[in-house]
């Protein structure tokens, strides 16, 4: 079977890069601390990876842009200023913070949904623009009350750019395997509009004509897609490139048929944070800033694919 | 034309004029004094005040919330983002901050030709040093080298366990203290040893393993996000034995031990004597 | 009972009325060439027929049902609908393309089955696209790339096809290939046929019966020899054209005179 058919069969190096990451570490290889810190880990930065790429994958579609990426539709600043907010009250517990950022991430899909309806019908063109507005009411709020709750910038950064070092304790590890289990179903509902973003490609007027239920379609893909975000911007903060680029990377490999692409894009948007994270781990005594990584990482290697495959 | 058509705009004049107002009711309260300081830095701002010489201090920033003097002294902005328009026009004859954090302010007061005093302590001499220095400059140097006196055998004092310690400074990101910072120095100096002391860097982000691996025997939380309940509930954080044997502690002024100034011998205090119980 | 009505259908544009109380009646196996200037409800009509636009009021029925009662996918079943120009945004291949013209006739989950891969190769044959069918479809050129849009529509299997002035970005070589293909399948698989073109004699070669649109109205509608007159072609377009006859097929031929 040729790779070219078969998106699981990334699931290959997927699995070898999860156990390398479960063994790689400046701790060594202490069972305590490969179950209990490594594994979680792991765990999210394989639901943050794909479901960030999924999503992007998505939402190029539908907005028939391949400029779009996961925040565009604003979710991220709105669990941002969730987090932030949390900061100002000094003394609110850190376990909170990630049910305040979906909170808000959820105020934010509210506030985009209102905004883009327009006569009961919502269209891309202000869905976008609903969107990009949103998200610079919020980040702008956020600058705001992180000056006033007095962090320091470096904090900021780190809050901003995304990491995957979560301090889990047993209670927000269950939270967090309830989370992944609605986003299984989440994923699937979207995986289940692939023919529909197919269809899409073809213009909107044709897809109407074929039987494609725009209306609908647009709602429930943006909904879901920002339910999906907020929970992934709730544990891991604003990972940036995976969303945006993985899905170009996985379109070179295995086409533009959302059938295979989808699955392909969130195997290759975990595998890409999984070597990210690897790295970020264990190249500086200090944790990296996980942003930084993919960029610096995956930038060449998308570069280098596109000039060998084009 | 009609007098009607005149009031939008009487309104707005009336409204701009009001609006131009507002900055008078915010201007620096005119304060005599024969040499004019600013103080951007809280340990600094606390510095002076024990040293009996707040009268000279002209304005200050937001942070500088010790001792309660500091409050009501005239705002210049906050400690990232001070308002060099302030501090022009309270007319400074020295301005006290810190490097590198304020280098953007540093470079345009330099500018201006107005007179300024870094402060950089790296350690326990280096603060003492200091308080000498400002002591000379303000004329209280028989305050500070009794203030001096004072520190030195206070530090005698404090006698800790030789124990592995944690310093936690932030969670999001996991930030600790690492060899260059003052607080280690200051730990170590008193016999306690920072697990993260190989780090170069003054705040490192740290690593959750590496802070299992290393086992600390106490973990010093400094900062008010978590509490010692959230700290044992973490994974991976029960076979560390300060877990095991409930040496947490959550409940200092996180100003006490960060800042480099007269009360970290209340905090080195405080510290000891919540690892004694 | 005609295939498809339209009935008292009122549409405005931007606040302007194009449609007033409009009615047409097509029967099954029609083959509507509908000619009339620019801004004359050319596009407009077909897209009201196509679900891509709702009437504010009055019906369009297929088979005596209202067109917007039925489900969307149950739509795309009976009606096929090719605009002037299509944009890519992804480049799919030909094969992917034309095969999503079985959408409609498809569950949410199902796949191609052999059966689809048969019809979008009936399809291919049909419109000379089959050696095109592992290019991209951004790869060829506009005039294939026509007739792939056009083989996508036929892969839906429709009743009735509508076709939005599909020739007019195409040379006359590359038109009359999509006009005989279209003739085919109205002479031999029945498909009702509604084309808009700007050429009259276009129209002409293939069509049955030629609407004429002037500002929302139907001028006339009938064979050919009765809608082409001086008379009414002065009242739609404003222009007096020389109207002679075909050499070989014997049909009414428009010349222009300046």
């Amino acid at each position: 079977m040729r790779l070219k058919d078969n998106p699981f069969l990334i699931l290959i190096p997927l699995i070898f890069l999860a156990f390398l990451s479960l063994f790689f570490g400046s701790a060594g290889m202490d069972r305590e601390i490969i179950f209990k810190i490594r594994l979680p880990r792991v765990l999210l930065a394989i639901f943050a990876g794909g479901v960030l790429s999924f999503v992007g994958a998505t939402l190029q579609g539908l907005l028939e842009n391949p400029l779009c990426d996961p925040y565009i539709l604003g979710i991220a600043s709105g669990a941002t200023f969730g987090i932030s907010l949390s900061f100002l009250f000094g003394s609110f517990s850190y376990f909170f913070i990630p049910i305040f950022a979906f909170a808000f991430s959820l105020i934010s899909l509210f506030f985009v949904y209102i905004l883009a309806t327009i006569s009961g019908r919502i269209q891309k063109l202000s869905l976008i623009l609903s969107g990009v507005l949103v998200s610079f009411l919020f980040s702008s709020l956020s600058i705001l009350v992180m000056v006033l709750s007095k962090k320091q910038l470096s904090q900021i950064i780190y809050l901003i750019m995304g990491n995957l070092s979560l301090l889990f304790t047993p209670l927000t590890l269950w939270i967090f395997l309830l989370t992944v289990v609605i986003s299984i179903f989440l994923l699937f509902l979207l995986f289940s509009y692939a023919k529909e973003l197919n269809i899409l490609a073809t213009g909107e007027e044709q897809a109407v004509s074929l039987g494609v239920d725009i209306t609908n379609l647009t709602k429930v893909v943006f909904i879901i897609s920002s339910l999906l975000v907020g929970f992934v911007v709730s544990f891991v903060g604003s990972i940036s490139f995976v969303g945006l680029v993985v899905p170009h990377l996985a379109r070179l490999f295995f086409g533009f048929d959302h059938r295979k692409l989808l699955p392909a894009s969130f195997l290759f948007g975990a595998s890409l944070l999984l070597v990210s994270d690897i790295f970020a781990r264990t190249i500086a005594p200090v944790e990296l800033p996980l942003s930084v990584i993919t960029a610096i990482f995956g930038v060449p290697f998308f570069l280098y694919l596109l000039r060998k495959l084009k | 034309m009609k007098i009607k058509n005149y009031q939008p705009l009487i309104k707005f004049l009336a409204t701009i004029s009001l609006l131009l107002l507002f900055p008078l009711c915010t201007a620096p309260p005119k304060k005599k004094a024969s040499y004019r300081v600013i103080s951007l830095v809280p340990s600094i701002t606390e510095i002076i005040f024990a040293l009996g010489k707040e009268s000279l201090l002209v304005g200050n920033t937001v942070y500088c919330d010790y001792p309660e003097g500091a409050k009501r002294i005239y705002k210049v902005g906050d400690f990232m983002n001070p308002s060099l328009e302030k501090i022009v026009a309270l007319k400074p004859d020295l301005v006290f901050l810190t490097l590198p954090t304020q280098r953007i302010i540093y470079d345009k007061i330099q500018h201006l030709k107005i007179k300024t005093f870094v402060s950089q302590p790296r350690n326990f001499d280096g603060l003492l040093r200091e308080i000498k220095e400002i002591g000379k400059i303000l004329g209280a140097e028989k305050r500070a080298d009794s203030l001096i006196a004072e520190m030195t055998e206070g530090m005698k004092e404090i006698r800790f366990p030789a124990m592995r310690i944690y310093v936690e400074i932030s969670v999001q990101p996991l930030i600790s203290i690492g060899k260059n910072s003052f607080l280690s120095d200051l730990l170590e100096r008193r016999s306690l040893q920072n697990i993260f002391s190989d780090l170069d860097e003054e705040y490192p982000v740290v690593k959750i393993e590496d802070i299992i691996k290393r086992n600390p025997e106490i973990i010093l939380i400094l900062h008010p996000q978590v509490k010692r309940e959230d700290v044992k509930k973490r994974m991976g954080f029960e076979e560390i034995k300060a877990t095991k044997e409930s040496r947490i502690i959550d409940d200092i002024n996180p100003d006490l031990l960060l800042r480099p100034g007269m009360r970290i011998l209340t905090g080195l205090r405080q510290l000891r004597d919540e690892i004694k119980r | 009972m005609n295939l498809l009505s339209l009935r008292n259908i009122v549409f405005s544009y931007n606040g302007k009325r194009l449609f007033h109380q409009f009615s047409l009646d097509i029967p099954e196996g029609d083959f509507l060439g509908i000619i009339g200037p620019n801004g004359s409800g050319k596009t407009t009509l077909l897209k009201l027929i196509a679900g891509i636009l709702k009437p504010s009021k009055g019906e369009v029925t297929v088979s005596g049902e209202n067109l917007l009662c039925l489900r969307p996918k149950e739509r795309g079943k009976l009606i096929g609908y090719m605009p002037q120009e299509s944009h890519f945004l992804w480049n799919f291949s030909v094969r992917e393309i034309v095969l999503m013209g079985r959408y409609p006739h498809h569950k949410r989950f199902e796949r191609e089955g052999k059966d689809d891969f048969e019809i979008a190769d009936w399809a291919m044959r049909m419109t000379n696209t089959f050696d095109l069918k592992e290019r991209g479809i951004n790869n060829i050129s506009t005039g294939e790339r026509q007739r792939v849009v056009l083989a996508r529509v036929l892969t839906q299997k429709p009743k009735i096809l509508l076709l939005d002035e599909v020739t007019s970005h195409l040379d006359i070589g590359q038109a009359t290939d999509i006009l005989r293909i279209l003739q085919e399948l109205n002479r031999w698989k029945k498909i009702t046929c509604l084309f808009s073109v700007h050429d009259m004699n276009m129209a002409m070669l293939v069509a049955k019966r030629i609407l004429l649109l002037s500002k929302g109205k139907a001028v006339a509608c009938d064979i050919p020899e009765k809608v082409i007159q001086p008379e009414l072609i002065k009242e739609a377009y404003d222009v007096t054209p020389i109207i002679g006859t075909h050499p070989e097929l014997n049909i009414p031929w428009v010349f222009l005179n300046l």
